[in-house]
C-alpha cells in the first residue's frame, strides 16, 4: 500500500513538473513558429496554385546568382571594395606604401591585431557569422610577412587584454616586451610596427564620455588609455633602432580623438581610419599598406583631436528636469530596463542647431578669420585634427578649370571640374561641391543659421592613370539654396544676396576657398569660387510646407511655461550662445498632462463617423492588387484597393495591424503570405535559409545555415563618397534578401552622427545629411530593385542610447529639417523607400510613433512615403498603453506580436479609429504586393494555414502529459484519501 | 491560548519543520525578488505565486489541513517555475534578437539560485518521512 501510494506519488511529481514544462514549451514555441519552422524545414502554409499550369512567369524579383556560394564570394569581395574605397588615410609622413619587396616584414601591435572589430553590437550583429579575414590573414595576403612572436603574445593572452564592456585594457608595454622571444623578434620583423586601436559597442549604450568605470584617459572612451599610450611610447623609443616605421590603424566607427597622432613623443608615421571592416575588409586594409590599393576615402565625420571641443558634446547624454520631482507622484516610474521602461523626465537639447560637425567648426573658423564680429576665440588647428572630407592619396591631384551655370528650367545649377592625376600613382579622386549661403540681417532678426559650407554635391571619378584627366559633373538642385526658417515664412526660404559654390578637398578647403574669394585671404583660391546672385524667394521651395515641430523647440512649445527658454547656437553671437553647461529645462502641469495624454485612449473620443464597409467579397487576392491586367503596377491610391479592402473583416484588419516584430501578418482569405522583415543596416542577420520564401530554401541550396556577408560600418561606406558603390551595396542587400527570403530590412540608418559618442554610429552615415541622404538613396534604390522593402530608420532624433526610451529631444526646426530629416526626406522623396521605423524617443513631449506630424504630414505629406510605418520594437511591451495613439498617428504597426483583441473595444462608435486601421492595413497590403514576398503567386494561388509537424508533436506530448498529470493527481488523491482513512 | 490549541500548534510545528522551512525560503525568494524588481512587470506573478505559496503553506500547517501544505507550495512552485521559465525566455528573446546584454544581471542569477533551492526543497520535501506520521 505504502509502496503503491509512494509510486503515484513519484508519477504526481514527475508529471505535475513535465506538464508545467511542456505547458510553458508550447507557448514558447507558439511565439516563435515563424523561426522553428523555418528552421526545421517545415512550413505554416500551404501553398495551392489551382490555376497555372506553370508557364506563368512569377519571379517578379529575379536574381543575378545560381547558388549562395557564388552570391557570398561577390558579396565578400563587394565589403573588400567597400573598404578599399571607404578606408581614409589620415597620415603619410613619406611611410606608405610600404613597399612589400623591400619591407615587408612588420609586427602588429594591440590586441585588436587578434580581435579587430568587424561590425557593431546589437541588432544589426550577424546571429551566424562567417570567418572574416582577420588583420594577420589581410596583410599576408597583401604581401606581408607578420611577426609570429608579438602576434603568438596577443593570440595566446587575448582574453586577459581584450577589451569588455567600456574597459579598453589592453597590453602594456611591458607585458609586450616581458614576453618570449617578443622583443628578440623585433630586428627581423622591424620594417614597420602596425598599432591597431580598437573602439566597438552597439545598440542600447552610449560611449562613455567621462566616466571612472573606463580606462581611458578622463574616463573618456574615445582617447587612449595608459596601456595604448606605454605602447606608442615603447615603440617611439625603438624607432630608428628596431622599428624603421610606425602605422596606427584606428579599427573603430566612432572616431578616436586624433590629438595622439600628431604628439611628437609617439613618432608616428602614417594613420589610417579603417572603422569596422566587415568581413573581408582587412583584405584592402593591407593592400592599401601595400600600395596595391590606393586610399580614396574621404572622411565623413570631423575627427575632432579632443571632442571637447564639439559643442555637442556639452549636452550629450541624459539630462532631467531640474523640477521632475514635483511630479513624481503623476508620471509612472521608469524603472525596469532599457528597453521596457519609459522615460518621461528624461531630455536632451540640441542647442547647438544646425551647427553639427563641421558646420559648426568651419562656420566658426570662417567667422574667425574674416573678423566677424562675437566670433570670439576659437583655434581651428587646436581642435581639428582632420576635417571633413579629408583623405590623403599616394598621389595627387588638381583641380581646375571649375565652371558652374543655372538651368531656369530645371532650377539646377551644375559644376563642372577638371581633376587630374599630377602624381605617379594611379588613384582616384572625390569631388566635393560646397555651397555658401549669405548670412543676411533677415536670418539674423530671424534667427535662421547658416554654416559658412555645406556640402551639396559629390562624385567621385575613375581610377586616373598619372597626368591623366577627367571632367566631372556634380549637379545641385536649386532648392538647396533655401533654408528652413521656422521663425519667420515658417517654411522654406532663400534669402536675397550672393550664393557661392566651390570645389574643394575637403570642408576646410572650402572655407578657405570662400575667404579667399570673399575677403581676399592667401588661404585658399579664389578661381574655385562661382557666384550667383539671387533674389529673396519665399514661394518656389515653400509646396505648401510648414512647421511641423513646433512642439519640439521649448521656444514654441505652447505648454513650456515661462521658465524655459533655449538659447541655439547661432554665428551672429558666437561667444554669447556657446554652449557651456547643460541645458536646464523645467517640467510644466501642461507638459506632463501632454506627456500622460499619451497613454491610454482619453484623446480617441467616440464618434458618428461612419466605419469602412467590412466582408464585402469581391473575389480578389493579394497578388490582384499587384499589376493591372496590362502588366502596370497599381498604385496605392487606385481606387481598386477600396474594392479590395471591403473585403477584410475587422478582426483580419485587427490582426494585420497588431502582427508585426520583424513580420507581417498573414491572412489566408486574400492569399497574404507572412513577410520576413529583419535587421541589418551593415548586412542581413538571419541565416539564408530562415525565410520560408527565400530562393536559397527553394533551391535546397546546401550554404542555407550560413548568414549572409557583413559590411563595413556605414562611416566607412559614405566616406567613399561613391554613390554608385552604395547602390551596387543595396542591391548586394538586395540578393541576400531574395535569397533569404526577407521581404522588408529595417535597415537604412539615417541618424546622424550628431556624436562621436552615440553606441549605434556604426549603423550610420555621417553627420552630413546630405553625404547620408545620397548614399542612402542609392542604397535604397538597389535594395528595393530585388523586391526587399526598405525601412528607414529611427525617425527621428535619435542621435544617442542613454534613456532612449521616451527621451526627449529639444531641438530648433531648422536642425530637425536641415541636418535630422533631410537624409530620410532624400531616401524617401528620392529613393522612394517604401517604409520607416520610428525611433524611441520623443520629439518634445510627444512620442515619435505617436506623432501625427512626423508620420502622417511629414513622412507621407511631404515625402509622399507610400507604405507603412513602424514601431522600433515593442517586445518590452513599453508602448502597450499608447498603442492606439500611435495607430492615430500613422504609425501603422507596432515592432511586435500582440493580441488583435486589443482593438476589440474600437469595434463600436470609433469610425474614425476603424478608418484607420484599414488605412494602415492597407499600407501593410500594399507593401506586401510590391514586394518579393508576392514571387511565385499567381491569380490562382491560394494560402491554407496548417500546424507544422512539430507543433502538432508539441501539443500532443503537452496533451498527454496533461492527461497525465490529471490522472496520477487524481489516483494519487483518491489513494491517499483511501489510506488515510483506513 | 488554551492547552489544546497550544498542543496542536506545538505539534503543527514538529509535524512540518521542513514545510515551514519551505516557506521560509520562499517568502525570502519572493522578497528578494520584489526588492530586486521593484517597480518593473517583469516576472511579477512569480513573486506573487512564491508569496502565495508561503503564506498557504504556512498557514496550512497550523489546521487539520496539514497534509496538503506541502503539495501546495509544490503546485505553487511549478506555477512560479513556469512564469520563471517565461520570464527568462523573454529576456534572452530580446537578447537573441540581439539588443544588448553579454550575461545574465547579478541580481537575476541570485533570484534564480533562490528559487531553485526553494524548488528542490518543495520536491524533497514532499518525499520527506514527516513527524506526525511516524507519530501516528
Amino acid at each position: 500500500m505504502k509502496l503503491g501510494l509512494k509510486i503515484l506519488k513519484i508519477c504526481h511529481v514527475v508529471f505535475t513538473v513535465l506538464f508545467a514544462f511542456m505547458l510553458t514549451a508550447c507557448i514558447i514555441t507558439a511565439e516563435n513558429v515563424g523561426v522553428i519552422t523555418s528552421t526545421l524545414g517545415q512550413s505554416t502554409y500551404e501553398r495551392i496554385d489551382v490555376v497555372s499550369d506553370g508557364t506563368e512567369d512569377t519571379d517578379f524579383y529575379k536574381t543575378d546568382y545560381v547558388s549562395l556560394k557564388e552570391l557570398m564570394s561577390d558579396g565578400a569581395a563587394l565589403a573588400e571594395e567597400i573598404e578599399a574605397e571607404g578606408a581614409v588615410l589620415l597620415k603619410n609622413d613619406e611611410c606608405l606604401p610600404l613597399n612589400t619587396a623591400t619591407e615587408n616584414s612588420v609586427s602588429l601591435f594591440g590586441v585588436a591585431s587578434v580581435d579587430p572589430a568587424y561590425g557593431g553590437e546589437g541588432s544589426s550583429a550577424a546571429s551566424n557569422p562567417a570567418d572574416p579575414t582577420d588583420v594577420k590573414e589581410g596583410l599576408e595576403q597583401a604581401g606581408f610577412r607578420v611577426n609570429p612572436a608579438v602576434y603568438d603574445f596577443y593570440s595566446k593572452n587575448q582574453k586577459a587584454y581584450a577589451a569588455s564592456g567600456y574597459r579598453i585594457n589592453d597590453a602594456p608595454w611591458q607585458d609586450v616586451i616581458s614576453a618570449s622571444g617578443v622583443r628578440d623578434s623585433f630586428g627581423e620583423y622591424g620594417d614597420a610596427a602596425i598599432v591597431i586601436l580598437k573602439r566597438i559597442r552597439g545598440e542600447n549604450g552610449d560611449l562613455y564620455v567621462n566616466d571612472p568605470s573606463c580606462d581611458g584617459e578622463n574616463g573618456n572612451y574615445l582617447a587612449l588609455n595608459e596601456n595604448e599610450k606605454s605602447v606608442l611610447k615603447g615603440l617611439a623609443e625603438l624607432k630608428g633602432t628596431k622599428f624603421k616605421k610606425i602605422i596606427v590603424l584606428l579599427n573603430a566607427p566612432n572616431q578616436i580623438e586624433c590629438r595622439f597622432l600628431s604628439d611628437p613623443q609617439y613618432k608616428i608615421d602614417a594613420a589610417l581610419w579603417i572603422g569596422s571592416v566587415g568581413i573581408t575588409g582587412m583584405s584592402a586594409v593591407g593592400k592599401i599598406l601595400s600600395g596595391e590599393i590606393n586610399p580614396s576615402g574621404k572622411l565623413s565625420d570631423t575627427f575632432w583631436n579632443a571632442h571637447s571641443y564639439n559643442p555637442v558634446m556639452v549636452n550629450f547624454g541624459v539630462s532631467q528636469y531640474q523640477n521632475a520631482a514635483e511630479f513624481s507622484s503623476q508620471l509612472p516610474s521608469s524603472s525596469g530596463n532599457s528597453y521596457t521602461g519609459m522615460h518621461y523626465t528624461s531630455y536632451v537639447a540640441y542647442q547647438e542647431g544646425i551647427y553639427v560637425g563641421y558646420r559648426y567648426a568651419e562656420t566658426r573658423y570662417y567667422d574667425v578669420i574674416s573678423g566677424r564680429e562675437n566670433a570670439g576665440e576659437f583655434r581651428y588647428d587646436e581642435a581639428v585634427a582632420y576635417p571633413f572630407g579629408y583623405g590623403l592619396s599616394y598621389t595627387s591631384f588638381v583641380f581646375d578649370d571649375m565652371t558652374a551655370t543655372y538651368d531656369e528650367r530645371t532650377d539646377t545649377y551644375k559644376i563642372d571640374v577638371n581633376v587630374k592625376n599630377a602624381g605617379t600613382m594611379p588613384g582616384k579622386q572625390v569631388v566635393q561641391v560646397y555651397l555658401q549661403k549669405p548670412y543676411t540681417a533677415y536670418d539674423v532678426e530671424n534667427r535662421i543659421e547658416k554654416s559658412a559650407v555645406e556640402l551639396v554635391g559629390y562624385a567621385k571619378t575613375s581610377l586616373l592613370n598619372a597626368n591623366e584627366e577627367e571632367r566631372v559633373s556634380v549637379l545641385v538642385s536649386g532648392s538647396r539654396l533655401a533654408s528652413y526658417d521656422a521663425y519667420g515664412y515658417k517654411t522654406y526660404f532663400a534669402d536675397g544676396g550672393t550664393y557661392c559654390f566651390t570645389v574643394a578637398e575637403n570642408a576646410h578647403c572650402a572655407a578657405d576657398n570662400f575667404l579667399a574669394a570673399n575677403f581676399g585671404t592667401d588661404t585658399g583660391n579664389a578661381d574655385m569660387v562661382k557666384k550667383f546672385e539671387k533674389a529673396p524667394d519665399s514661394v518656389s521651395y515653400s509646396k505648401g510646407i510648414t512647421n511641423l515641430f513646433d512642439g519640439g523647440d521649448i521656444n514654441l512649445y505652447p505648454n513650456a511655461g515661462e521658465r524655459n527658454r533655449l538659447v541655439y547656437l547661432s554665428r551672429n553671437d558666437w561667444k554669447g550662445t556657446m554652449p557651456e553647461t547643460k541645458q536646464t529645462l523645467y517640467l510644466t502641469q501642461g507638459m506632463v498632462d501632454d506627456l500622460l495624454s499619451q497613454n491610454g485612449d482619453q484623446n480617441i473620443e467616440k464618434s458618428d463617423a461612419p466605419y469602412p464597409v467590412y466582408e464585402r467579397d469581391a473575389g480578389l487576392q493579394l497578388i490582384d492588387m499587384r499589376a493591372d491586367s496590362e502588366g502596370t503596377p497599381i498604385d496605392a491610391e487606385n481606387e481598386y484597393w477600396d474594392i479590395f479592402m471591403d473585403q477584410l473583416s475587422y478582426k483580419e484588419i485587427a490582426e494585420l495591424v497588431t502582427t508585426g516584430l520583424r513580420k507581417t501578418g498573414f491572412l489566408a482569405d486574400i492569399g497574404k503570405p507572412v513577410t520576413v522583415e529583419h535587421n541589418g543596416p551593415t548586412g542581413l542577420t538571419q541565416k539564408y535559409g530562415d525565410g520560408e520564401n527565400g530562393l536559397a530554401k527553394k533551391y535546397g541550396d546546401p550554404d542555407a545555415s550560413l548568414s549572409p556577408p557583413y559590411y563595413p560600418c556605414l562611416g566607412i561606406l559614405a566616406s567613399s563618397f561613391n554613390a554608385p558603390l552604395a547602390g551596387r551595396f543595396g542591391k548586394m542587400l538586395g540578393e541576400d534578401a531574395l535569397w533569404a527570403g526577407y521581404s522588408g530590412l529595417y535597415g537604412i540608418g539615417l541618424n546622424t552622427h550628431r556624436s562621436a559618442y552615440d553606441g549605434r554610429a556604426f549603423e550610420y552615415y555621417s553627420e552630413d545629411p546630405f553625404l547620408s541622404g545620397k548614399q542612402a538613396t542609392e542604397v535604397v534604390i538597389g535594395l528595393q530593385s530585388k523586391g526587399c522593402n526598405a525601412y528607414v530608420k529611427h525617425i527621428a532624433g535619435y542621435e544617442q542610447q542613454s534613456d532612449r526610451v521616451g527621451l526627449s529631444v529639444w531641438c530648433c526646426e531648422q536642425a530637425y529639417r536641415e541636418i535630422y530629416l533631410e537624409p530620410f526626406r532624400m531616401a524617401v522623396s528620392d529613393g522612394k523607400a517604401m517604409n520607416a521605423m520610428t525611433s524611441y524617443t520623443r520629439i518634445g513631449v510627444t512620442l515619435c510613433p505617436a506623432s501625427r506630424e512626423l508620420c502622417t504630414d511629414f513622412l507621407r505629406g511631404e515625402c509622399g512615403m507610400r507604405g507603412f510605418v513602424v514601431s522600433d520594437m515593442w517586445k518590452g511591451r513599453y508602448l502597450d498603453s499608447q498603442l492606439i495613439n500611435c495607430m492615430m498617428a500613422g504609425c501603422d504597426l507596432p515592432d511586435s506580436d500582440l493580441s488583435a483583441d486589443l482593438y476589440n473595444k474600437y469595434m463600436q462608435g470609433y469610425g474614425e479609429v476603424g478608418a484607420q486601421m484599414r488605412l494602415a492595413a492597407k499600407r501593410i497590403l500594399y507593401a506586401t504586393v510590391q514586394s518579393n514576398a508576392m514571387n511565385g503567386f499567381t491569380a490562382g494561388t491560394r494560402l491554407v494555414k496548417i500546424m507544422p509537424m512539430w507543433q502538432v508533436a508539441v501539443v500532443s506530448v503537452t496533451a498527454v502529459c496533461g492527461a497525465a498529470f490529471v490522472l496520477c493527481s487524481a489516483a494519487f488523491a483518491v489513494f491517499a484519501w483511501k489510506t488515510r482513512r483506513k | 491560548m488554551d492547552s489544546e490549541k497550544k498542543s496542536n500548534f506545538q505539534k503543527s510545528v514538529r509535524s512540518a519543520p521542513m514545510t515551514l522551512g519551505c516557506s521560509l525560503l520562499a517568502l525570502v525568494s519572493a522578497l528578494v525578488y520584489a526588492i530586486l524588481y521593484v517597480g518593473t512587470t517583469e516576472f511579477n506573478l512569480f513573486a506573487l505565486l512564491l508569496a502565495f505559496a508561503c503564506c498557504a503553506s504556512g498557514a496550512l500547517v497550523f489546521t487539520r489541513g496539514r497534509a496538503l501544505a506541502g503539495y501546495l507550495q509544490f503546485w505553487c512552485a511549478v506555477a512560479a517555475c513556469m512564469f520563471f521559465i517565461y520570464g527568462v525566455y523573454y529576456y534572452i528573446s530580446v537578447v537573441l534578437v540581439g539588443i544588448d546584454l553579454h550575461s545574465f544581471s547579478p541580481q537575476f542569477i541570485l533570484c534564480a539560485i533562490l528559487f531553485s533551492v526553494t524548488m528542490i526543497a518543495t520536491i524533497v520535501n514532499l518525499f520527506v518521512k514527516r513527524v506526525d506520521a511516524e507519530e501516528n
